[in-house]
């Protein structure tokens, strides 16, 4: 077994396998923490362990740092085998991240599926579905849009609880982005983070502990990397990430992305165009 | 109409799953509306309010996966709803113990695992796929590279790596291959016999080796190398192994190659290649320019090569061609009987690349002004892939088609739409598709076609091909009976599709003329 990386939120502990996919396993351990375990085509993040042949590894596994105990057998870490998560403090309201934030923006509405929730991007109206499910669902995205929209990200987020397909709803996944913008757009005010996680935590252990990451600024290795390609004007690099970003879930990486542009976009409203100005 | 559920109580399924059979359940014909998600108080009230819910879901809450059918009726309810169970058990089982099962996850454990392995099929995210291709190659096994999304430059560099071990890198982006008798990734069932098939291209790979193998021949190999390996940069690298492999395969005694129209300094190489060796060769270079005698299309190349392979004359293989162009006439009588009154423009839906560039060429001369978003020869671009202009041919495999939802050939949902839209608009004359039936297929794409077509076929002439074998899972002859019972005009290949799609139109032409 070749171990990559682990994520440096993995809580210490005893943990047992609760559920096996195609090339990864979800582990629950104490206080119900997870830990992910996944091959290096879905890449590091706080709680991932990345490693050769994840559905390998036994039913029961402890992680003590700095070692990982399969069977009772260690496997030491090395210090450049730890993921930091921790998101950086960066300026996000320059010309130039507004210019890559803009292609994102026009990438996606290009390029993301149809069941993703980047019409919301869109000016026009989405093109009508045949299912009421889905259009139930989309009304939702569109009410919390006109919220996000107004400066109200609480409301947005009540929209959006639960809401959609998918393991983690899509839903889910748009609230862990708008956490993740505001980690950058106003790093100081946790307490806002706060009253979203506590509008949109629920029953699902997956969903809380993303959604727990994201509040706290712990994010997985391609919204770094996202942020790395945003800050400079490289378009071909922009995209290359977003591609990669754009095959993580079914629509997670996309659903996540398109809040990143809505939020960053109505955070720039209530800064002012003046901040953007002033850099 | 009937409303019906399942819940399964804390499951866990990757969301690619769930969201995929979301769809299949919508797509299956007889359901008015289905939903699968995580049973949360907003998906549930969102059932509701959808006319979705049922009362076993009250207690559901956000770890339990709640699928909902509306149906036509409570068989269909039923059988739907018990697919459903059925694609879900087919997935690694929640909280499984998989300590001690064999799989192997890394190109390392999968060879050790099968000792004796020599081929290592890759399909991951592009990304990753160089990657994993330079390890098995490094581990000396010939690649088929089914993923897209490698750099150029990997390919290069893969393909060189790949030369020097001796061994093959087929792709990326290839499809289709028929490695001494085994079908890989889209692939037909076809007879085993003295043709081998060199191609740069997937659907025109099948339709050859599926003609050849209906002719009576059969293949012995069928390496596809992926569309890019006869572009300068890579210099047709692989095109040139797998030549020189079949030249060196004695099984091989006939050899076809098939591809757009190669850089020049690649075809100079390739034809250099090709003078070394006195096995006979039927090259189809698609939209480039012919010389007598040689083949203009995949049809013709797979009827030369098989009347090689038989020892029959090249004579009889294009007098059998003509005699069926004669045979065809009453379908053309058809067709032109079905003339929309102001239809004036071919409509061609294509789940195949090569299929769609094939109708270009043969159409362009005939027609005049053609527009595609796969533009080929004289074929003109689209302004918009959405919306037809003119004599318009699409090609549903291009990437804004695919992007999170599967290829056309196993997904038919964007092509039925469309063909539902071009049967509406005044402007359409006639509609022309391809199916495409083999391993990695549709299970089923006459069922999935046939209520399109027959919507369709009220209104316009719909002209398909069916690319395939009797021994396909599909079987083409029963693919082509329902067709014909949903009102389709069936020709042996895509090129009599077109080459009838043209003829029917002239026919028009004449009469107004009269």
């Amino acid at each position: 077994m070749k171990l990559y990386s682990a994520g440096d939120q993995i809580g210490d502990g005893a943990y047992r396998r609760i559920a096996s996919y195609d090339h990864a396993s979800t582990y629950i351990g104490p206080s119900d923490r997870l830990l992910f375990a996944v091959t290096p085509t879905q890449g590091a993040g706080p709680l991932n362990l990345v490693m050769d042949e994840p559905d390998r590894l036994p039913d029961k596994l402890s992680f003590r740092r700095p070692c990982l105990y399969l069977e009772n057998s260690p496997t030491p870490l090395r210090p450049d085998q730890l993921f930091r998560s921790s998101l950086p403090l960066l300026s996000v309201f320059t010309p130039t991240f507004q210019h890559s934030v803009a292609f994102l923006k026009q990438w996606l509405l290009a390029n993301a599926p149809e069941e993703s929730l980047a019409f919301l991007l869109a000016d026009t109206v989405a093109s009508p579905s045949r299912s009421a499910a889905q259009r139930f669902f989309r009304k939702r995205a569109m009410e919390a849009h006109s919220a996000l929209r107004e400066g109200d990200l609480e409301a947005a987020a009540q929209s959006l609880r639960g809401c959609g397909p998918g393991l983690t709803p899509a839903g889910d996944d748009f609230i862990c982005g708008m956490l993740f913008t505001l980690r950058l757009t106003a790093p100081c005010d946790l307490e806002q983070s706060s009253r979203i996680f506590r509008v949109a935590r629920g029953k699902s252990p997956v969903v809380n502990a993303f959604l727990e990451m994201a509040r706290d600024g712990y994010a997985f290795e391609r919204f770094h990397l996202l942020l790395h390609a945003l800050q400079g004007s490289d378009t071909a690099e922009i995209e290359h990430i977003a591609k990669q970003l754009s095959v993580v879930g079914a629509t997670s990486g996309v659903d996540l992305c398109v809040a990143f542009v809505l939020t960053w976009e109505a955070e720039l409203k209530r800064v002012g165009a003046s901040t953007m100005d002033a850099c | 109409m009937k409303r019906g559920g399942l819940i399964l109580k804390g499951a866990y399924f990757d969301s690619v799953t769930l969201m995929g059979i979301g769809r299949e359940l919508s797509a299956t014909p007889g359901v008015l509306d289905a939903s699968v998600v995580m049973g949360t108080d907003t998906n549930r009230s969102i059932l509701k309010a959808a006319g979705l819910m049922i009362p076993a879901f009250d207690g559901a809450d956000d770890m339990d996966l709640l699928i909902a059918v509306k149906a036509k009726s409570a068989t269909l309810l039923d059988q739907t709803l018990a697919r459903a169970e059925a694609a879900l058990k087919k997935k690694p089982a929640p909280a499984a113990s998989s300590a001690s099962r064999p799989v192997a996850t890394s190109i390392e454990t999968a060879a050790q695992t099968l000792p004796g392995a020599n081929l290592a099929l890759i399909s991951v995210a592009g990304t990753y796929a160089a990657e994993e291709a330079r390890k098995a190659l490094e581990t000396g096994l010939h690649v088929m590279l089914f993923s897209d999304n490698v750099s150029i430059e990997s390919e290069v560099e893969l393909k060189r790596l790949a030369k020097r071990k001796e061994l093959l890198l087929m792709g990326p982006d290839a499809g289709t291959a028929i490695i001494n008798g085994v079908p890989l990734a889209f692939a037909n069932v076809v007879a085993r016999g003295p043709v081998g098939i060199v191609a740069a291209s997937g659907t025109g790979a099948q339709e050859v080796s599926s003609l050849v193998s209906n002719h009576g021949a059969g293949i012995s190999q069928l390496i596809g190398v992926g569309g890019r390996d006869v572009k300068r940069q890579v210099g047709g690298i692989m095109f040139l192994e797998a030549l020189k492999a079949l030249i060196a395969d004695p099984q091989t005694k006939v050899i076809v190659l098939v591809s757009k129209p190669p850089d020049p300094v690649v075809l100079a190489k390739i034809q250099h290649a090709a003078s070394r060796t006195k096995k006979p060769i039927v090259c189809l270079f698609l939209g480039a320019p012919t010389r007598e005698g040689e083949p203009h299309t995949l049809e013709e190349a797979a009827a030369l090569a098989a009347a090689l392979a038989q020892g029959r004359s090249l004579d009889s293989a294009w007098a059998a061609l003509e005699q069926q162009r004669a045979d065809l006439a009453p379908m053309i009588d058809a067709g032109a009987a079905a003339l929309p009154a102001g239809g004036r423009y071919v409509r061609g839906l294509f789940s195949g690349g090569t299929f769609c560039a094939e109708a270009q060429v043969i159409l362009a001369p005939l027609l005049g002004k053609v527009y595609s978003n796969a533009p080929t020869g004289e074929g003109m671009a689209l302004k918009d892939s959405g919306k037809s202009q003119g004599h318009c041919f699409i090609d549903f495999g291009e990437d804004e088609f695919t992007r999170g939802r599967p290829h056309p050939m196993i997904d038919f949902t964007l092509r039925n739409e469309r063909i539902h839209r071009e049967a509406a608009d005044p402007q359409t004359a006639l509609i022309l598709l391809d199916v495409v039936l083999g391993y990695g297929a549709h299970a089923d794409p006459a069922s999935e076609l046939a209520p399109a077509i027959r919507d369709a076929a009220r209104k316009v002439p719909v002209l398909c091909s069916v690319t395939g074998t009797d021994r396909d899972p599909q079987n083409w002859a029963a693919t082509i009976d329902r067709l014909r019972r949903v009102g389709a005009l069936v020709a042996p290949s895509n090129a009599a599709a077109c080459w009838l799609a043209g003829e029917i139109l002239h026919r028009r032409g004449k009469k107004r003329s009269r």
